[in-house]
């Protein structure tokens, strides 16, 4: 039996205090060590699915550029443009008819006021045929069987009076029924063409915006097509940094392990110690050594897993941010960003003021149509008026007939009827002023008739052409509104489908991260065990020092080792403790690796 | 047709990521979760290459590598080391044994692939 001294007995109680301390630490290991898994597994099972929904995003992103750029946009672009401006060119020329109608239409209505005066005259020389027809009547009388003749010839006078205030009424209410017509037709000219010019300056000033909203539109879904690869291998980069955190469970477990076997082969020599009666100081130094390097093992490992698993929370979070700036940026490269607070696209908008653009032609076209209408039935008016003025020419002849007729009779009625010879002269003078109001009128229908038969047969004929025009432009627009809203309807439904798909992925994501606490309670379990070594070290030192001989003590666990960070750890405190200079772990590491073409991990043989 | 590629390893979060590497770039996957069951399953099964780590219950990666290479269906087939064991002599240890090659834990997908082309031609 042994004797034991007094600080013997104290060493060896202090030994078994700290098999006491070690004993339950190894079973915080091992809880450490098995409890990863299953959450390391849950999110490498949520991996696959992030990872395939991050690419059909990326997918989704692609379809949408597709939609709005390419050769067919770029076709439908340029025809665009054409479009617009030959729509310019249509309203322009249409503007140009218009006012020409207009101001023909003022030109006859000026022409029109100068028939006032001839047939002022008409109505003078009606007064003037009823008093020479009474004059005639009372002379004829008073001539008795002499001017018997002249009675037949007072009544054609009478009758032709009539005729002449007849056809001059008549003529009067056509042109009043002309100049209605005129103003009315010229104050709706003038209104449609104030309204049409606001409108059409608004339209084509936005739809001008729009189309090159349009072109920009596709340039930028072209340079998109960069922007998106970029973030494609950054989202890969960023599963590929998942993947390898992801591998850090395996690894820090087994460093886990490692610590795990040696701590409980220092138990064992722990209790061992005591029953072979072991030299109490040996073991102190050789426990200090084991506790201060597994310290260093555990802290190395415990922060390697908590990197990890940081690493994976920030890079998931990361992709799911990415396919947001993916969904973000195509919302402004197709333009739906910027649009209204009503959601519409520059797509609907451009749509919008195309339709306005095909109404505003199809009032031009109306418009075109009135027009013609009022010129032919101002030419038809001024026929009716020109077959009247000629009826009254043909009176005119009459009247100059029955003058003629009268100077005869009044001759051959000698001195007694000179005074039937006055009234004849004054039927002569009569039937020249007929002549000279009727060339009159006639003249200025002429004119009338030049004016409106010209524009006429130029607005018959322009009107076939600016119809076959507007026909084929409404065609050929409502064909490219249908392709735009087919365009449109496709782009909102994929990026629809793609916001959706990226809210519900970053909520995934968010759900999925939020809950990750391992790091957390690893680490708490690590801190817990961390302490009690610290402590025992700190203890084992203050009995006795560390010994220049760590090294040699901790030789036969090196071969336990299967990671280089581990040898790379045993070194460096072994370094310490001889006094050399203490290198970073890191470096080390690092510095002892050879690059092969795959990488410094890889070697093919 | 898709590759076959076998991937042995005791921990099953390794699998999946390797699983996970693989199935993205279009091969088929088929797992063991050590060399016993990893050579049960290449003695019936053929593949066109199996990733295999080093230490691992029941029989451990050099010793899965002789029995595929003492065997008959896969006899010739790539195997590489995937472990975190990083030692010269262990590799030397795989490199008799037959392995094609080496590579130390953790991957990154892209080098795994690059490998797995370069191997399988």
């Amino acid at each position: 039996m042994a004797f034991h001294t007094s600080s013997q007995n104290e060493n060896n109680n202090q030994l078994i205090n700290w098999r006491n301390i070690i004993v339950p630490a190894i079973g915080t290991l091992r809880k450490m060590a098995g409890t990863t898994e299953d959450e390391f597994l849950q999110i490498g099972s949520q991996l696959q699915s992030f990872y395939q929904r991050s690419a059909d995003i990326s997918a989704m992103a692609n379809q949408l550029v597709s939609v709005v750029s390419g050769e067919n946009v770029s076709a439908l672009t340029s025809r665009l443009q054409q479009m617009m401006d030959a729509m310019g060119d249509y309203l322009d020329k249409a503007r140009t008819r218009s006012n020409e109608s207009c101001s023909t239409l003022e030109q006859v209505q000026t022409l029109l006021d100068k028939l006032s005066e001839p047939l002022q005259g008409f109505q003078k020389m009606n007064k003037t045929l009823r008093m020479l027809s009474i004059s005639t009547k009372i002379e004829s009388s008073r001539l008795g069987e002499l001017g018997s003749g002249f009675v037949n010839l007072a009544m054609d006078v009478e009758k032709l009076s009539h005729q002449v205030n007849e056809k001059s009424a008549a003529i009067l209410a056509h042109r009043q029924l002309l100049a209605t017509l005129i103003t009315e037709n010229l104050s709706v000219v003038r209104a449609t063409e104030a309204k049409q010019d606001l409108s059409v300056s608004a339209t084509l000033k936005d739809t001008s915006a729009n189309l090159a909203e349009l072109v920009a539109v596709n340039e930028r879904c072209t340079e998109f097509g960069t922007t998106a690869a970029i973030i494609s291998a950054e989202v890969t980069d960023s599963i590929s940094e998942v993947v390898s955190s992801m591998q850090m469970h395996d690894m820090t477990r087994q460093q886990l392990e490692h610590v795990v076997e040696a701590l409980e082969c220092l138990t064992s020599e722990l209790a061992d110690s005591k029953a072979s009666e072991m030299d109490s100081s040996k073991m102190i130094v050789e426990t200090g050594d084991v506790c201060e390097l597994q310290d260093a093992q555990l802290r190395f490992a415990a922060h390697e897993l908590y990197a990890a698993v940081c690493t994976i929370v920030d890079n998931l979070r990361e992709v799911a941010r990415k396919q947001s700036v993916i969904a973000q940026e195509i919302m402004t490269v197709t333009g739906v960003a910027d649009s209204d607070s009503g959601g519409s696209s520059f797509v609907e908008v451009m749509s919008q003021g195309m339709a306005s653009i095909t109404a505003v032609l199809t009032a031009c076209a109306s418009a075109d149509q009135n027009m013609s209408a009022t010129m032919k039935k101002v030419a038809q008016t001024i026929d009716e008026i020109s077959a009247f003025v000629t009826d009254i020419e043909a009176i005119g002849s009459e009247i100059e007939l029955i003058a003629l007729n009268s100077q005869v009779k009044a001759a051959l009625t000698g001195p007694d009827g000179a005074a039937l010879g006055v009234l004849a002269e004054a039927i002569k003078r009569l039937s020249d002023e007929a002549v000279r109001q009727t060339d009159s009128v006639g003249e200025t229908l002429t004119g009338i008739h030049a004016v409106t038969e010209y524009l006429l047969a130029d607005s018959e004929n322009e009107e076939d052409q600016l119809g076959t025009r507007i026909i084929t432009m409404q065609d050929e627009l409502r064909l490219i509104l249908n392709t735009m809203g087919t365009m449109d309807a496709e782009m909102r439904s994929v990026l629809s489908g793609l916001n959706e798909r990226v809210f519900t992925l970053t909520q995934d994501v968010e759900e999925t991260t939020a809950g990750v606490d391992v790091h957390e309670r690893a680490q708490m379990m690590a801190d817990g065990v961390l302490a009690d070594l610290e402590r025992i070290v700190t203890q084992s030192r203050q009995i006795e020092p560390a010994s220049s001989e760590f090294k040699e003590n901790l030789r036969h666990m090196e071969e336990h080792y299967t990671m280089e960070s581990e040898r790379h750890i045993h070194e460096v405190l072994a370094r310490k403790r001889s006094g050399q200079n203490v290198v970073d772990v890191q470096s080390l590491t690092k510095s002892s690796a050879d690059d092969s073409e795959f990488g410094d991990n890889v070697d093919l043989f | 047709m898709a590759k076959v590629i076998m991937t042995a390893d005791d921990s099953a979060s390794v699998r999946q990521m390797v699983a996970f590497t693989l199935k993205q770039n279009g091969y088929e996957v088929v797992e063991a979760v050590d060399g016993r069951d990893a050579l049960n399953k290449l003695n019936t099964q053929k593949v066109d290459m199996l990733l295999t780590d080093l230490n691992m219950p029941n029989m451990d990666g050099i010793g899965l590598i002789k029995g595929v290479r003492a065997g008959t269906l896969n006899k010739f087939i790539p195997i590489v080391m995937l472990t975190t064991e990083s030692n010269d002599t262990r590799k030397g240890e795989g490199k008799a044994a037959g392995a094609t090659g080496w590579i130390v834990k953790p991957f990154k997908p892209e080098q795994l692939i690059a490998v797995i082309k370069k191997v399988l031609g």
